[in-house]
């Protein structure tokens, strides 16, 4: 469960880098965004990495934890690269969702716990 | 090379480099990431291909199974070097497996070698699986990302090493030639030529980049002694002898349990009691293998091996020698003594292998393994869409572009389409015909073999949409196959829970979806521009 969480949360945080660079943030929302905008997006995505790998390293332990890390941002960062293409408007929802659900299914795997 | 303007020297070698190992060993990589991938699945591919392994049941105690195991060696096969039994630790199919090494020739001999015993049995009868399909397994699928086939061993390893090495060099000029990693991190561009499949390259490549990184750097280690002798061979010297004292001196602890017979006859002890003291130490379940040397002589050992921990990269090798008359405890390894190099080439193993992984995890490792082939098919395809591209109006291709052009559609598309016929073959061929094993891996190299010469007969668009259009329909009617020939199929697994068995069906169903899906693109997008290629090239007719 808090591997799902996991990987939801390294899907949020990708999508929110993903949009803080110009090019990308023009494909879904037609402008470049302002520049305290686009801080805001990466400040977001660098927390949500490091909260990504906060998760991994206390579900499985710093080896299996952070190996466990590459392998989720890789799923997720494939994840978005290919979505923005084809579905572009569709990327900051999606992103949206995945992080809103990593802090449920996070915290329901520590009640649950 | 100079074309895309580039002052310095460096990254135009650096891109002459990746281009040119990337496109000779391009094809033996893809073959290791393909293959390789199955190896995550091993167990679940396995039970599959065995569909008359009943299904799981609970298991009896530890010192039973083993009792069972030694009965049935001692039974088929008395006069042994060395017995072996395994628990049942796999994730799917539940067996004690025995093995037994028979007593090697003397020197002088004359006559074939004698066979080994090799037998999986049934955990609670103690009696070998009756009328189980011989079949090469999941085994022989992905131990050919290493070991090849129709290859000797020796000569393999040395192919996969050096492609394993120029993957490594792929990778070090990838990175300079890239430029852009941070930039481009998400930048996928669709139905632009070129430009679109240098994207995907890039991106599968860089997505992955920690995971081919450790999966290129450990699987050298795999082979540290084989790919750099020199290292044995200023420590130990160089021959038989030196071989001889290195593996004593490294594998101390091991050699303890494997002294030579003595050549006088004495009964063996009964095992039960040393089970009893191994679990007594470690705990109920905890033994994972037991072996049997010199079984009958006054020189016999009985060795038995702790269970791994479960989710950890390192290994605790933990292990008891008895002796095999008598039963006086010889040697106990005393746990995490390893030295820091034997701690950094478990971790790289382990890394390798991913045994550790937990489900997500393990999906997340076939996965990166697929966008490892990924990478290595579409920088196939980029070589030649480069040069396809560079081409003026009536120009006409020069050989080696039609040839890799041609190659390519048998290589990329072909070898999913020789999967899936493997594991047809699992299921289609007589099941108590003696070389079915055999003729299921030939099966799987002639589908190969005629995919390949398919590429060559048909215009190359052509032949790329309806390979994957095969590809699509063998993995996505495998279920119905499956549901044809065995009562293993998704109508009963489902049901059930069995989700061992469903998810190979299951993921046979998702693999033809995504071929379907290629092959369906390929039709929309494509062709207009590799069918006027044709045509210039006098070869519409053929359409």
């Amino acid at each position: 469960m808090m591997q799902l969480a996991a990987l939801m949360l390294a899907h949020g945080a990708l999508t929110s880098l993903c949009l803080a660079m110009p090019k990308h943030h023009a494909q879904v929302w037609q402008h470049e965004g302002s520049p305290p905008r686009r801080a805001l997006l990466r400040a977001a995505g660098w927390l949500g990495l490091i909260a990504t790998v906060t998760l991994c390293v206390a579900a499985d332990g710093v080896g299996v934890g952070l190996v466990m890390f590459c392998a989720v941002v890789t799923l997720a960062g494939s994840c978005v690269a290919w979505l923005l293409p084809y579905r572009a408007r569709w990327v900051a929802a999606v992103g949206a969702v995945t992080a809103i659900g990593a802090v449920l299914v996070g915290a329901w795997a520590l009640i649950a716990r | 090379m100079s074309e895309r303007g580039f002052k310095g020297g460096l990254r135009q070698s650096m891109t002459w480099l990746h281009t040119w190992t990337g496109l000779v060993l391009g094809v033996v990589l893809y073959f290791m990431f393909i293959t390789g991938s199955f190896g995550y699945f091993h167990d679940e591919i396995d039970r599959w291909m065995r569909p008359e392994l009943p299904a799981r049941t609970a298991l009896p105690d530890t010192h039973q199974m083993v009792e069972r195991g030694v009965a049935r060696l001692a039974q088929r096969m008395p006069e042994a070097q060395a017995w072996y039994v395994s628990m049942p630790e796999r994730r799917a199919v539940q067996a004690v497996s025995i093995y037994g090494e028979p007593k090697p020739l003397p020197k002088q001999a004359a006559g074939s070698e004698p066979e080994p015993l090799d037998e999986l049995l049934d955990p609670t009868t103690g009696a070998p699986f009756a009328g189980v399909r011989a079949t090469g397994g999941a085994d022989l699928l992905y131990r050919m990302h290493y070991s090849l086939h129709y290859i000797p061993y020796d000569v393999a390893i040395y192919i996969v090493g050096i492609a394993t090495m120029f993957m490594f060099i792929a990778i070090a000029t990838g990175i300079v030639v890239h430029k852009k990693i941070f930039k481009d991190f998400f930048t996928f561009r669709p139905a632009k030529g070129q430009r679109s499949w240098l994207d995907a390259h890039n991106l599968s490549s860089v997505m992955a980049l920690p995971f081919f990184i450790v999966i290129t750097y450990s699987g050298l280690v795999f082979y540290t002694y084989e790919y750099l002798p020199s290292v044995k061979w200023a420590a130990y010297g160089v021959g038989e002898q030196a071989d001889k004292a290195m593996e004593s001196e490294q594998y101390a602890d091991f050699k303890v349990a494997e002294p030579e017979p003595a050549g006088r006859a004495a009964p063996l002890v009964p095992i039960t009691p040393l089970v009893a003291q191994a679990e007594a130490r470690w705990g109920a379940g905890e033994v994972a293998f037991l072996m049997v040397r010199n079984p009958g002589d006054a020189h016999a050992r009985v060795r038995i091996d702790r269970r791994d921990p479960p989710g950890q990269l390192t290994r605790r090798s933990e292990m008891l020698v008895f002796d095999g008359t008598n039963g006086a405890l010889l040697h106990a390894t005393t746990p995490g003594r390893s030295s820091g190099d034997q701690v950094f080439a478990d971790v790289m193993l382990a890394l390798h292998e991913g045994l550790f992984a937990t489900p997500l995890l393990r999906w997340l490792y076939f996965a990166s393994g697929l966008l490892g082939a990924a990478m290595v098919a579409t920088g196939l395809v980029l070589w030649t869409t480069k040069r396809r591209q560079k081409l003026k109006a009536d120009e006409r291709a020069a050989a080696d572009l039609r040839f890799v052009e041609r190659f390519n559609v048998g290589i990329v598309a072909g070898l999913p389409v020789a999967v899936a016929v493997y594991f047809w073959a699992n299921r289609l061929l007589p099941e108590q015909w003696e070389a079915r094993a055999q003729w299921e891996m030939h099966a799987l190299f002639i589908a190969w073999a005629l995919a390949l010469l398919y590429g060559t007969v048909r215009p190359v668009a052509r032949a790329w949409q309806e390979q994957w259009w095969a590809a699509a329909a063998l993995f996505g009617l495998l279920p119905l196959l499956n549901a044809a020939t065995t009562n293993i199929h998704l109508g009963s697994t489902l049901p059930a829970g069995d989700w061992v068995l469903a998810s190979v069906d299951l993921t046979a169903l998702a693999a033809g979806l995504l071929f379907g899906a290629i092959a369906w693109r390929l039709r929309r997008h494509t062709p207009r521009r590799a069918v006027e290629a044709d045509a210039a090239e006098g070869r519409g007719a053929l359409a």
